[in-house]
């Protein structure tokens, strides 16, 4: 049970979160930032609403990355800062820590590091995480991440497949990111991540079909803990994307399914992703009112990645020319 | 053109004109060889630049898909997916041989035979698009291999048909005009003593009828 205390600072950190939501970019806006003539004049907009970049000539990609990483760093930040229960939080860092593991233990096995791809949003600062992997003392880390590493250790070795890398912490951090949400005893956090690894799955299915993979493989690549079943998924992989609607057919991912088939039918992912996207947002949008409870923040959260990602479609576009046209076919829809 | 620096002797003459003869014959066998080169060259290039062109279309293609997966991959989760490949493949390079020209023959065997085993990555943290982008890479490989070997071919032809070329060019408007140009002097030097040698023998032959038959003195008297 949540404490009667909780109550007063959720108040207070929703409030918080309620008057910094505005300053999200809408749609308008985004729509501005990829009619604007120049780069600049983008660069210009962001900056007009809180992003911050280190000079002023913004031609160069790395820069804007830099400049998002460091919103993403601010975001966490702030919710580490102001979330009255920020191990509820651990769930969303959860995917980093695990994203710095993939690249510690394959740079282990490549023999030279890349720093430069550690994430710094993680739970365990990827520092840390480096020594406990490299001296193999993993007594501190989670249950869950303990075993994965050893497994892909044990794995990589019998097959140097890197993709096992992948697919064991994959598993783990949908495993570790389940027990969490249990733990917070949150029904929309139990929910929301329930949504989220039955949307990763059905991608997953879909791209393994456009890939011509065999169950066998689909079965190694599902998440466990969703709503869906996985034996359904694994049975209707040869009938594709039809087979999927039938199977899921009145259940709620039925309309993301049909909007998405006909570009699917084409090879292309980019439909479902987006409208994969939109579905989480809209699931945290509709519950984004309620003020003594998680729910707003895990709403700005998922509002402001989800701002970053459509900032970064946007200008990777405008620095490389793509027609607005195909920039807006992918820009995901906004929280405000 | 210039005379060689010769003795205009009669064994000199038989030595050039038999160079003569191995220079025309050399001549017609460099540039049938040149002929010919120039038609596989041509012909090559052709099959080049229609290569070249599928291999730029797909790898545009490839340019476009990269850059959309990157702009809904962050920098960092698209590097972790690509840090590590799995497809590995072995690249055999042998000799092959267009007349007379040693040439690059590539071919590659993939490690794994199974064509969907290019993707190094799990699915959850990436996204679809990098898939496209990865799968039409793995297909413009070996056309990229292919390329290259085509490209090498071409240029150690033309740099082969340049050599032959300037060798043909070499005998046909230097070394064969000095020849004939040698070999009639030569002739011309010789015939010029012959001459000179008859016109003494006339001359010598009076002299001595002269003086046999004393014809100025007989003259005289009459």
């Amino acid at each position: 049970m949540i404490s009667l205390s909780y109550d007063t600072e959720y108040a207070y950190a929703v409030a918080r979160i309620q008057v910094i939501e505005n300053k999200l970019l809408n749609k308008d806006s985004l729509y501005r930032m990829v009619d604007a003539r120049t780069i600049d004049e983008a660069v210009k907009m962001l900056q007009e609403s809180g992003y911050s970049f280190k000079s002023s000539s913004n031609n160069d990609p790395y820069e804007i990355e830099e400049s998002l990483k460091l919103e993403y760093k601010r975001l966490y930040d702030l919710m580490a800062e102001i979330a009255p229960e920020p191990e509820v939080f651990k769930i969303f860092r959860l995917k980093n820590d695990y994203h710095n593991l993939k690249v510690i233990i394959k740079s282990e096995y490549k023999g030279y590091a890349q720093d430069e791809l550690l994430l710094d949003t993680s739970t365990i600062p990827y520092s840390e995480l480096k020594l406990m992997v490299r001296d193999r003392k993993l007594d501190d880390m989670s249950e869950e991440m303990r075993n994965a590493v050893l497994d892909c250790v044990e794995t990589f070795n019998k097959t140097s497949d890197p993709q096992v890398i992948d697919l064991i912490l994959d598993r783990a951090a949908a495993i570790e990111a389940i027990n969490i949400a249990r733990a917070s005893k949150k029904r929309f956090i139990i929910e929301l991540n329930k949504i989220i690894i039955d949307l990763t799955n059905i991608s997953s299915f879909l791209r393994v079909r456009l890939m011509g993979k065999t169950g066998d493989f689909l079965g190694n690549v599902l998440l466990p803990g969703g709503k869906v079943n996985q034996d359904l998924l694994l049975e209707n992989l040869e009938k594709g994307i039809n087979g999927l609607m039938e199977v899921l057919a009145s259940t709620e991912y039925e309309k993301l399914l049909i909007s998405s088939a006909e570009s699917y039918e084409k090879g292309i992912m980019s439909t479902y992703e987006k409208l994969s996207d939109n579905y989480i947002l809209d699931f945290v949008k509709k519950h984004k009112y309620s003020v003594f409870d998680v729910e707003p923040l895990v709403g700005y959260l998922f509002a402001k990645e989800n701002e970053i990602r459509n900032v970064r479609i946007i200008m990777t576009g405008k620095i490389n020319n793509i027609p607005g046209e195909i920039i807006k076919e992918r820009l995901r829809e906004t929280y405000v | 053109m210039a005379v060689m620096q010769i003795n205009p002797t009669r064994m000199e003459l038989t030595r050039l004109k038999n160079r003569l003869k191995t220079a025309r014959r050399g001549h017609k066998l460099l540039k049938d060889k040149r002929d010919e080169l120039m038609k596989q060259f041509l012909e090559l290039v052709k099959q080049n630049k229609e290569l070249r062109e599928t291999v730029e279309r797909m790898i545009g293609e490839v340019h476009k898909k990269f850059l959309i997966a990157r702009a809904v991959m962050s920098s960092e989760f698209l590097g972790e997916a690509l840090m590590f490949p799995k497809q590995k493949i072995a690249l055999k390079a042998e000799e092959g041989n267009i007349m007379g020209v040693e040439v690059p023959i590539l071919s590659f065997t993939t490690e794994s035979t199974d064509e969907s085993n290019v993707y190094p990555y799990g699915f959850a943290t990436t996204s679809g698009e990098l898939d496209g982008a990865i799968s039409t890479l793995s297909e413009v490989f070996p056309y990229m291999l292919k390329l290259a070997q085509l490209e090498k071919t071409v240029q150690l032809l033309a740099a082969e048909i340049e050599k032959t070329r300037r060798r043909v060019n070499a005998l046909e408007y230097v070394l064969i005009p000095q020849l004939t140009e040698t070999i009639k002097y030569i002739s011309m030097k010789l015939d010029e003593n012959e001459r000179g040698n008859l016109t003494r023998l006339m001359k010598v032959k009076d002299m001595m009828l002269e003086e046999a038959h004393n014809y100025k003195a007989r003259l005289k008297e009459e």
